[in-house]
């Protein structure tokens, strides 16, 4: 049977369904997402508590400085201490854990324990399921990056903040974050296309994103070795840079849904033509 | 008649390790195919690369007269298929399962499921996750995915497996509709008098190599029978040495044979002395499997008591 050609709307019922699957373990992710913006935010209610942070986290080692952004943390600006937020590690595992997870569980855990046969036994045809586990990805990193920004939303509105803060810099901070997991999605696709055991892709995937991140920190860290840090999809999620204007995030954009297309192109012909 | 399946030359290779070989077989409109073997002698091999989740390394299959590879997914409506394993996921019921797998087919009747599921006994059980299911209820609920949008072609793997007696003849039975109205069957099993029971034809697979396609009642005519023959005296029994026919025991005064072909020249042969008692077995399938696969070390257990 050709691989294209699946019942009309085949996509959107099994997206639909891979969602219901996980709203749970999702909405969980989004409490966490939301609570942890939430309190990055209501740290500028105090104006002694935003201080004192800014002041420790500026005296913190290069290693954690670099985690957060470097010297270009601008973390006494309000804006620039909730880009925080989005520089810390937490946001990245959050939508880690989605990721990993939906692409461990519905490709390379389905062909392990051959449940996708019951799904591809009927009329939806591998690329229709393959576009469906996608759009899963990408629904449920979109909802998780919005709920990080409504955190942040929701504490400028509830608590008596002593500054002013513009919240449309900390939506494009959140598109972008978004615009990271295209490139987080495709290698998470690609790898668990090509393992037909879901514990060994969830392995190799966790391998990817720890040898990335190192790979970025290093760049940041060590002068001479800053030509990797182009190499890394985590090099262009800058958040502080995207403060002001729209144009860093284009570059990020690009690499990122390029990185997808890419990985996401491989996957979907592997994916096509591999025994399941 | 055009066949529903038709692999020709089907090999399959998991890197140099051989699912199957060689195997050539059609399936007609309106039969029951039995495809017979062992754990591991290729079944479940074959019926994924008929329904694409493997590919071949060499051959053809052809379904509903067009080669594999040029069916669009859509023509999957006209396939039921009962795989073995079929949890989606533990938390589904199985009405959401239904749902979800009627959606994927295009339309089920609504009258058909609920039929069906009244048949099966299974409305009880509809609400229930389906992790909490005894495993006969979930290969209820399997063979019911199978049938629900009334296929063309249904493709069972051992469907029999965790079902008890009565849902066994209950199953029996809806083979029969199904054949009834034109429905061709691929049943897998390593039940031989399942396949006895309710095939038309058998293909008998032997480490990935179909060894043998026969009408069940040729296979049966051209499988050894056993014979015992009790006799009245002694010295009789050693005198009994029939032509053609393999002495598996001799014990007092009873001896047991193995023949082929039609049992009354034995009968005579024995018939020449005082005889008490004599029984033959009818080929079982069960004999015809082992005289395929090979089987040399068939023993007295196989003859009736």
């Amino acid at each position: 049977m050709t691989s294209r050609g699946g019942i009309k709307g085949g996509t959107a019922i099994m997206a639909f369904q891979i969602v219901r699957w996980h709203y749970l373990e999702w909405l969980g992710l989004m409490l966490l997402a939301f609570g942890f913006e939430f309190l990055i935010a209501s740290m500028l209610s105090t104006t002694i508590l935003r201080q004192n942070v800014a002041q420790f986290l500026s005296m913190m080692p290069g290693v954690f400085q670099a985690f957060l952004g470097g010297k270009n943390m601008n973390l006494f600006r309000p804006e620039g201490m909730l880009t925080f937020g989005y520089s810390h590690p937490m946001m990245q595992v959050l939508l880690s854990v989605l990721i990993f997870t939906i692409a461990t569980r519905h490709i390379a855990g389905r062909i392990e324990r051959k449940t996708i046969d019951l799904i591809l036994s009927r009329a939806i045809s591998r690329h229709q399921y393959f576009a469906a586990v996608i759009i899963a990805m990408l629904v449920g990193t979109l909802l998780l990056s919005a709920t990080s920004w409504l955190g942040i939303a929701a504490a400028t509105s509830i608590l008596t903040l002593k500054v002013k803060v513009s919240l449309l810099p900390l939506a494009r901070i959140a598109l972008d974050l978004w615009l990271l997991c295209f490139s987080g999605i495709g290698i998470a696709t690609l790898i668990s296309v090509c393992n037909s055991q879901g514990r060994i892709a969830l392995g190799i995937m966790i391998g990817v994103w720890v040898f990335l991140t190192i790979v970025d920190l290093t760049s940041k860290l060590i002068p001479s070795l800053s030509f990797l840090g182009p190499f890394t999809p985590l090099y262009y999620h800058q958040p502080y840079k995207l403060l002001d204007s729209w144009s860093a995030i284009q570059t990020d954009a690009l690499v990122q849904l390029g990185t997808f297309l890419v990985m996401g192109t491989l996957a979907w012909r592997r994916f096509a033509t591999r025994d399941l | 008649m055009e066949p529903v399946i038709r692999a020709k030359r089907l090999t399959k290779y998991y890197a140099k390790t051989c699912g199957v070989e060689d195997l050539s077989l059609e399936v007609f409109p309106g039969e029951i195919f039995g495809f017979l073997g062992p754990n591991g002698a290729g079944k479940t091999t074959t019926i994924r690369l008929f329904l694409d989740l493997i590919r071949p390394t060499n051959g053809q299959i052809e379904l509903f007269g067009k080669p594999l590879g040029q069916l669009p997914a859509t023509e999957r409506r006209r396939i039921g298929y009962l795989p073995g394993e079929f949890t989606l996921v533990g938390s589904m019921t199985p009405l959401s399962i239904l749902r979800l797998m009627g959606r994927l087919s295009g339309s089920i009747e609504p009258k058909r499921s609920d039929e069906l599921t009244e048949r099966f006994g299974l409305a009880s059980s509809l609400h229930r996750p389906i992790r909490h299911l005894s495993e006969g209820t979930k290969q209820k609920l399997g063979i019911l995915l199978a049938f629900i949008h009334d296929p063309e072609l249904l493709i069972l793997d051992e469907p029999t497996e965790s079902l008890d007696p009565l849902m066994q003849q209950e199953f029996f039975k809806m083979l029969a509709e199904a054949v009834d109205r034109g429905r061709s069957i691929f049943l897998s099993t390593h039940i031989l008098s399942e396949a006895e029971r309710v095939c038309n034809r058998v293909g008998i697979i032997r480490n990935g190599r179909l060894v043998a396609v026969e009408d069940v009642e040729v296979l049966r005519a051209n499988t050894p029978r056993l014979m015992e023959i009790v006799f009245r005296n002694r010295e009789d029994a050693l005198k009994f040495n029939p032509e053609n026919a393999e002495t598996l025991e001799r014990h007092d005064s009873v001896v047991r044979i193995r023949f082929s072909g039609s049992p009354i020249p034995y009968i005579k042969a024995a018939a020449q002395w005082d005889i008490e008692d004599l029984k033959s077995h009818p080929a079982k399938l069960e004999d015809v499997f082992l005289h395929y696969y090979g089987g040399t070390d068939r023993s007295d257990k196989d003859m009736p008591k």
